[in-house]
């Protein structure tokens, strides 16, 4: 299962209104965007939310084979993040936690990487949540609920909700194609992975070119189908699905309220937890 | 070239929720000069094994030689199991040279016309044989020589090829692999979505390329193609190879055709009628209703 595809369980999180997961996800964002007063602080309420994604995680039975599996690239990213801190912050002030050779590293570097780390795990995290607990109809059915008011500056959000949940409808199947021209075009000797960069190039068009033309086919039968049964993209849409607010989504939303609540309080006090508990940690500046 | 399977199995998406064997315990030999009819339900994996023959799907575990190129994943095993370590190893090893095995092998695949892409026909079809190594003079010669063979008039040659008609884009995309020269022609269910007119010109121009010296492996879910033309039946059922045999043997065979939901070919049927008529026909001397007409005729005398 690759990252972020909708899975078929029926857990609780699946079957939440998808309007309330969106929300959630974004009340998530910017927790982990709010400045909690030090960097340790900082790390802490992070640490909190990320625990808190985790949690959610192992309800909604995401997988975390997958996530992890595109955790693996971020390896590079923390030794880029390193190395542009230690030649560029100048925030390298502070105590210094130890040196190699010349090159002194500081307290402030390593909490500064730990926590953009973090945050970038809980965002994949919480991502991974939404995309595979949420169907792609219900996202956009989701989205389309939160544009609404730009309907009535005359913008046609239905139109647009329907382009996006037709083009998430055709990722596995154009993916399918690909797939299937690559096969027919190795036939033909062309190969993908080696030549020189001519040769790449002109192998590169024998995929794209051929999923073009067959993308355009089948939007056109597309089109003709939706017409043939009387769709009409101005007259006013009813749902197949009608939802329901329930008791669980209530409670989901009393739930979500308290986090962010939790987190916005103590963004605005910034509560040094570790000076009134009298721990010495290293100075950061 | 004869292609020899020992043990393949295939399985798709492995370790998914969606896993699916599709080949299972596969061995058989396609002869040097053979003309092999793959049958069997939708489903049954007659798809997968034919992307086997050139590599284009390599198998979860078992042993391919193609010619002298040789795809070795035949299980290991180390105390009684299989020994994952060594056939973890085994899988990583790259494949050297696998365009040599695809100039042998041409897989034609169902619904070609989606691997058009030149400007012009012409160099749609001089696109294959110039990426194995041809020069652009000798390319065009076989290209012409493949476009004549399809029927394609020269009229074609410098249309593009997004004008041409679903029968047409199919003729050229044929055309594409004819100009590989490949010793081994393999089609999966080349005839689907032809006029029977096209039809017929394709399976004679099929059976000429055959006599020619070209093996032919075909898919199909047509009964009197196989009668007519085959050499060889293999019959799929979920993945495994229930018979491979002369055309006539799989016929005879009631139950299984039964189970695999198979028509016998009309000219049997016809014939069975006759023979419980009462009239002597040997079963074995009919492919087609010509040869139905010689064996009645054979039967008055
Ligand atoms: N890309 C794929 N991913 C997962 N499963 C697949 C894939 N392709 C085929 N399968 C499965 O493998 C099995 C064999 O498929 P295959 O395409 O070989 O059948 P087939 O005999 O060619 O059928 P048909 O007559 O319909 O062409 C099927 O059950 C199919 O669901
Ligand atoms: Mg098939």
């Amino acid at each position: 299962m690759t990252f972020g595809k909708y899975n078929n369980y029926t857990t609780i999180i699946h079957r939440l209104d998808s309007r309330i997961k969106l929300i959630a996800l974004i009340s998530f964002f910017v927790i982990l965007f709010l400045p909690y007063g030090t960097g340790y602080m900082n790390l802490v309420f992070y640490g909190i939310a990320l625990i808190l994604l985790f949690i959610l995680s192992i309800i909604s039975k995401a997988s975390f084979i997958s996530l992890f599996r595109s955790l693996k690239g971020i390896w590079v990213m923390v030794l880029f993040l390193l190395i542009i801190s230690l030649l560029f912050a100048n925030s390298n002030s502070g105590d210094i936690a130890f040196s190699i050779y010349e090159l002194d590293i500081y307290y402030s570097t390593i909490i500064n990487v730990s926590f953009v780390l973090l945050r970038l795990i809980a965002i994949l995290t919480a991502s991974n949540i939404f995309s595979s607990t949420t169907k792609p109809m219900d996202m956009t059915y989701a989205l389309e609920w939160f544009f609404y008011p730009l309907k009535l500056i005359k913008i046609p959000i239905h139109k647009f909700a329907m382009a996006i949940s037709l083009a998430l409808r055709f990722v596995p199947t154009i993916t399918m194609e690909c797939q299937r021209v690559i096969k027919a075009q190795a036939s033909r000797g062309v190969d993908y992975n080696q030549g020189r960069l001519k040769e790449k190039f002109k192998a590169l068009t024998s995929m794209i070119i051929p999923l073009f033309i067959s993308s355009f086919m089948k939007s056109g039968e597309l089109a003709d189908a939706m017409e043939a049964r009387g769709y009409d993209p101005d007259s006013k849409r009813t749902r197949y699905k009608v939802y329901h607010f329930g008791l669980k989504d209530v409670i989901a939303i009393l739930i979500l309220v308290i986090i962010l609540a939790f987190f916005i309080t103590a963004c605005c006090f910034k509560f040094d937890l570790f000076s009134y508990l009298g721990v010495d940690l290293p100075k950061l500046s | 070239m004869s292609i020899k399977f020992e043990k393949v199995n295939y399985t798709y998406d492995i370790g998914l929720p969606s896993e699916k064997v599709a080949l299972r315990d596969i061995s058989h030999i396609f002869s040097d000069h053979c003309f092999t009819a793959l049958i069997g339900k939708t489903g049954s994996g007659k798809s997968t094994l034919l992307q086997h023959l050139n590599a284009l799907i390599l198998p979860t575990s078992g042993k391919i030689s193609i010619g002298s190129y040789i795809i070795d994943f035949s299980l290991e095993y180390k105390d009684g199991k299989v020994d994952e370590r060594k056939m973890k190893r085994k899988r990583k090893k790259k494949l050297k040279d696998i365009k040599s095995l695809r100039k042998k092998v041409g897989i034609v695949f169902q619904f070609p016309e989606y691997q058009l892409f030149e400007e012009t026909v012409l160099k749609d079809v001089m696109f294959g044989p110039k990426n194995f190594g041809k020069s652009e003079e000798e390319a065009k010669k076989v290209s012409y020589e493949a476009l004549k063979q399809v029927d394609l008039d020269s009229s074609y040659y410098e249309r593009s090829p997004f004008e041409l008609s679903g029968g047409e884009k199919r003729r050229v995309a044929i055309a594409g692999i004819l100009a590989l020269e490949p010793d081994v022609l393999v089609l999966d269910e080349p005839t689907v979505g032809l006029d029977a007119d096209g039809e017929k010109n394709f399976l004679n121009l099929i059976k000429d390329i055959y006599s020619r010296g070209t093996s032919i492996i075909l898919s199909t879910h047509n009964m009197d193609l196989v009668l007519k033309y085959a050499e060889n039946a293999l019959l799929l059922e979920d993945g495994k190879i229930v018979l491979a045999d002369r055309p006539h043997v799989l016929f005879k065979n009631e139950e299984l055709l039964k189970r695999s939901v198979l028509r016998k070919p009309k000219v049997l049927e016809f014939a069975d009628e006759l023979i419980k008529k009462g009239l002597p026909l040997n079963v074995e001397n009919i492919f087609d209703i010509p040869s139905l007409a010689k064996e009645i005729d054979r039967c008055k005398r």
